[in-house]
């Protein structure tokens, strides 16, 4: 039987999948919270100690099929039974991930595993399941990463306008690149809607490429056998792309010969 | 009897029901020479750490059980992720050795008295006083190094006290306040005494963004702000205040300040204990009047203590958490900037940088506000640009005035009632706005006075540059918790818990006595 859904166990280095059983009722709008509209403590430090009015995402339930887990004499059954609550239920040291496969992508959304079955397992569709309960941390399942050129060029400021392929507004990184003499780089990417980041640094003459990606902006010199990139610092905060229309302000006093955006297509499930 | 063997036979036995889970050995309390790790579950029932700008408030440990026999003064160290967090003693063992209640070093230095020194009676410089205490202070196993103490040793300013019959604690508070507010003492977590100055300047940055943290709560504290001044000055001749008559705020030399918008009419003496001249006394004392801030308090819970290590004291910029309906004030400094128009229709235009060749007037009959300028992309990084509604706050001799509100392609006409107008501006394009005030037919129409623009946003957040003046580790339930309280080192908060105790202690001691 296939599944379209799994639960993905990461530690450090290593990772487990098992597949599951849906068994969450139904998604309805009062649900699905906008992290950034309903904004209580919903970080994953707030779900994991139950503080302040914790409302990071929609619970959802899910099953592990028994026959994963099932072997030829009871005590074994018991016995993993055992391992598989002690597994779920260790927060701190795992981190959760739940995937659902849809048009050829595997979309995953971190979860916090906040009440399992135990002993007694759950019969869904004439399958027995051990069940657990789940909270989300993100607030959408992400897949497929989408990389296009947005077509600034040159020096100077200007408006560019975007259209996102994602059905949820996903955040912006980016891949920058500018050549240009000796002097302050002044350059920032705004978004008309929500935030913008300003970048400010001391460069000489050459060809850079900056790179936006998880909070950190890295400049990497293509003459420098420094592979690692230089971290600079910005002022702002990271923007994020609404569903549909997007309308971009980037402004540089160094020649653009590219601009890559980079954003992880999601669902909102 | 060494407990450790047991402790870790303990440790054994659970991380085994844990499959896989290697554990924190990184994150422990010493007390005496045994070791509680903090990823053993049942080592802890709850316990409590506070900091303060001394480097320590107090401590507080419960164990479920009995695991080892502890002796006051024994010294008590909690380590995260490898950092020394906290040193203390033990002060008090309740609850049959249960419960250990932690005064952290610098309490000690509450215990040390000056008994028959006199030598340093006469005046002399702080830094030589501070130094001066070192043998007292190393005598409570203080480390004390010269380097730590740095204040500026060309400050001519003389101190005199009377140091025999004093304790360290009461004679280096004194010391404090004689220098400048971002000056503290203190004892580190490694046990080093310290008195330094730290900076106001933030080079770290707290963001809620960046998911460091789960909830801020922001707090403008206006008890201490006052809008009037009552001015004293001191009559030698007679040895008694002058009072004089007007009371800042009201003259038009004087003018109101911001503070009486926020608290209203709250008057407080201000008392010169040296003669001067009228004129002076007033100036001086109304400069006092516009410099005084609000306290700002803001508290941070839940940090994410795994990638940020706190450094006390030290000034970190936090991004608050966003908001939905996040508005900002746009100051727009209208006095300066109204000009007399070129006499065609409506006449005069508010732009900020333009240089002012024309004659000045105070009133004039019809208004343009230009956001062009004032709402900019730069200035608004780190919010929306979805202003969703601008309010204008304006003054006007009539009850109602009629505006239109413009980016070039749009326009909308609206009345302004009781000096405030209300303007909806979603769809438009917000660096082209203009708001022009529109002539009626009336002819004692008078026109209108801008005062101040308010921008609301869909969503955005506030930054903000504090100190760092308490920290919290609070454990239970197998959970550590981490709080922050931050302000600015020159605002005085009230209410130090290890002081307070103190003196409720003394007081209750006197109250029983005096029962007796």
């Amino acid at each position: 039987m296939p599944y379209n859904s799994r639960l993905k166990i990461v530690k450090d280095k290593d990772i487990k999948y098992f597949n599951l059983i849906d068994i969450s009722s139904s998604v309805s709008v009062d649900t699905i919270k906008n992290d950034y509209k309903v904004i209580d403590g919903n970080r994953n430090e707030g779900i994991l100690q139950g503080i302040g009015l914790v409302s990071a995402g929609r619970k959802l339930s899910y099953a592990i099929p028994i026959y994963e887990i099932k072997n030829t004499d009871e005590d074994n059954l018991y016995k993993n039974i055992a391992e598989y609550t002690s597994l779920l239920m260790n927060s701190y040291s795992y981190d959760f991930y739940i995937e659902h496969y849809i048009n050829n992508f595997w979309y995953s959304a971190r979860v916090n595993i906040i009440e399992t079955s135990g002993y007694t397992l759950k019969l869904t569709n004439y399958i027995e399941g051990f069940s657990f309960k789940c909270q989300m941390i993100d607030n959408f399942f992400t897949g497929e990463t989408i990389e296009e050129d947005i077509g600034f060029r040159g020096i100077g400021i200007k408006d560019i306008e975007y259209f996102s392929k994602s059905l949820v507004p996903s955040n912006i990184s980016f891949e920058w690149e500018i050549t240009g003499k000796a002097g302050n780089l002044d350059a920032h990417l705004i978004h008309s809607r929500n935030y913008g980041m300003r970048i400010q640094a001391n460069l000489e003459a050459g060809t850079y490429k900056l790179k936006y990606k998880n909070d950190t902006l890295t400049l990497y010199d293509e003459n420098s056998s420094n592979y690692g990139g230089t971290l600079i610092e910005y002022s702002g905060i990271q923007p994020f792309l609404d569903i549909g229309r997007n309308i971009l302000n980037i402004k540089s006093n160094y020649n653009t010969t590219s601009f890559i955006i980079k954003y992880s297509k999601g669902i909102a499930l | 009897m060494n407990y450790t063997g047991l402790i870790l036979n303990y440790f054994l036995s659970s991380s085994t029901s844990i499959s896989e889970k290697k554990p924190d050995i990184d994150t422990y309390i010493k007390i005496a020479a045994d070791v509680f790790y903090l990823s053993v579950g049942a080592n802890f029932e709850s316990f409590e750490f506070k900091k303060n700008k001394r480097g320590g408030e107090s401590g507080k440990i419960k164990f479920p059980k009995i695991f080892g026999s502890y002796t006051i003064n024994d010294t008590v160290e909690f380590i995260l992720k490898g950092e020394k967090i906290f040193k203390g003693v033990i002060e008090k063992i309740t609850d049959y050795g249960l419960t250990l209640e932690i005064i952290p070093l610098w309490g000690l230095l509450d215990y040390v008295f000056i008994t028959n020194t006199l030598e340093l009676e006469e005046s002399s410089k702080v830094y030589d006083l501070v130094l001066s205490l070192k043998d007292k202070i190393e005598s409570m196993g203080i480390k004390f190094n010269k380097e730590n103490i740095i204040i500026p040793k060309d400050d001519n300013t003389l101190i005199t006290t009377t140091l025999a019959g004093r304790s360290i604690r009461d004679i280096l508070d004194e010391l404090e306040k004689e220098l400048p507010n971002n000056y503290v003492y203190g004892v580190d977590s490694n046990g080093e005494f310290y008195f330094k100055s730290f900076s106001e300047e933030a080079t770290e940055k707290l963001s809620w963004h960046r998911n460091n943290f789960s909830d801020t709560e922001y707090e403008e504290d206006y008890s201490e702000l006052y809008s009037q001044y009552v001015v004293k000055i001191k009559d030698n001749t007679m040895n008694a205040f002058n009072v004089l008559r007007p009371i800042l705020g009201e003259d038009s030399k004087y003018p109101k300040t911001y503070i009486t918008d926020l608290v209203g009419k709250k008057t407080r003496i201000f008392e010169y204990n040296f003669e001067a001249n009228e004129t002076e006394a007033l100036e001086y004392a109304y400069n006092h009047l516009k410099a005084q801030v609000p306290i700002q308090k803001l508290k941070v819970k839940n940090i994410n203590y795994k990638n940020i290590s706190l450094k006390q004291n030290k000034a970190y910029k936090v991004i608050l958490k966003s908001q939905n309906s996040f508005f900002e004030d746009f100051n727009i400094d209208f006095s300066t900037s109204i000009t007399v128009g070129t006499g065609k229709n409506s006449g005069e235009i508010i732009k900020i940088g333009y240089p002012i060749g024309y004659a000045r007037r105070t009133r004039y009959t019809n208004g343009v506000l230009d956001l062009r300028k004032q709402i900019n992309y730069l200035s608004v990084c780190n919010r929306a640009l979805d202003i969703y509604e601008i309010v204008v706050y304006y003054f006007s001799n009539n009850k109602s005035n009629l505006f239109s509100i413009t980016d070039g392609v749009h326009t909308i006409s609206k009345f302004g009632k009781n000096g405030i107008l209300k303007c909806d501006v979603k769809g438009f394009d917000k660096r082209n706005l203009i708001i022009k005030n529109e002539k009626n037919g009336d002819l004692n129409y008078s026109g209108i006075i801008f005062k101040k623009v308010r921008a609301f946003f869909t969503q955005g957040s506030r930054e903000i540059d504090l100190n760092i003046r308490s920290i919290d580790y609070k454990y239970s339930k197998g959970i550590l918790k981490v709080d922050i309280n931050m302000a600015k080192l020159n605002s005085v908060l009230t209410g130090y818990f290890y002081e307070k105790e103190k003196k409720l202690e003394k007081l209750e001691a006197l109250l029983t006595n005096s029962k007796n």
